[in-house]
């Protein structure tokens, strides 16, 4: 089974705009997909919230349900006035069984 | 005001001012749980299998409800929300949505009416978020979509768009 992870995250700076990218290695799996497979609905797993600081800077907070696609890519937009290059973003994540997915990276 | 009351209101603004800002974040998922559980309505279809009906927007209105405490009909549509999603969504399982913000939120919620449930995500928008978004979703079937912002002005705004899911769409 693939391993759940957060992936390929870049955070761009420029023109005082943090452009944000990233992916989470995830399968998102539904109620209903879960079923269909056979399992029971306590066997659906999907990411519940996603956070973004840098520093101590809360930068992103989502609330999130299981409707997003399988392996979902998120993007974003943050402002990035008090931010340079070299500062860390770091996205978390947490799924329904309690599993924390977290990456980092440099803002360019 | 006298001195020592002038001192002691201006140490306690001082004190919130330099509270890191992630502490007032909201958690949508421990505060309005019954906002994720709002399901959209299903019907029969011709071969009498149920399936959600994208049309009725009464699962739309219950999320709102629980999440808001609004009525859809209540909020009004904006230019300052923008939606960008393509009518026909040729790959149901990854429809690609951008939405945006100009007015100053509180908060930004994705909601829709093709699936069981209508609520997708909600964003606690930050100081540093310009509610500016791209995501992909799964979408079960045909059905409306909504970007519904809560100002900071305590007011509602919306945008909306009705798509087609080709294939039936993916399941939800």
């Amino acid at each position: 089974m693939a391993e759940n992870k957060v992936k390929q995250v870049k955070a761009e700076l420029k023109d005082g705009v943090i452009e944000v990218k990233f992916m989470i290695l995830h399968p998102e799996l539904t109620y209903n997909q879960a079923l269909k497979k056979g399992l029971t609905k306590d066997d659906a797993n999907f990411i519940l919230r996603i956070t973004g600081n840098i520093g101590d800077k809360k930068v992103l907070d989502m609330s999130t349900s299981q409707f997003f696609s399988k392996n979902p890519v998120f993007r974003c937009k943050i402002k990035g006035d008090e931010f340079k290059k070299g500062d860390v973003l770091e996205i978390v994540a947490v799924d329904r069984k309690g599993d924390v997915l977290k990456k980092s990276t440099e803002i360019k | 005001m006298k001195r020592r009351e002038f001192l002691t209101f201006g140490m306690g603004i001082l004190t919130l001012s330099l509270v890191p800002s992630k502490i007032f974040a909201e958690n949508f998922r421990e505060t309005k749980p019954n906002a994720w559980i709002a399901e959209n309505v299903t019907k029969k279809d011709n071969e009498g299998k149920l399936v959600v009906d994208g049309d009725n927007l009464d699962g739309v209105n219950k999320a709102l409800k629980e999440l808001y405490g609004v009525d859809l009909k209540d909020i009004p549509v904006n230019d300052g929300v923008k939606l960008h999603v393509a009518e026909t969504l040729s790959k149901p399982a990854r429809s690609q949505i951008k939405f945006e913000s100009t007015i100053p939120a509180k908060s930004v919620a994705l909601l829709q009416s093709g699936n069981p449930e209508s609520l997708v995500t909600v964003y606690d928008v930050t100081p540093y978020d310009m509610m500016d978004y791209e995501v992909f979703i799964k979408m079960g079937g045909s059905g409306t979509i909504f970007v519904v912002v809560h100002g900071l002005d305590g007011k509602f705004y919306r945008a909306e768009k009705k798509v087609t899911a080709s294939a039936g769409g993916c399941e939800g």
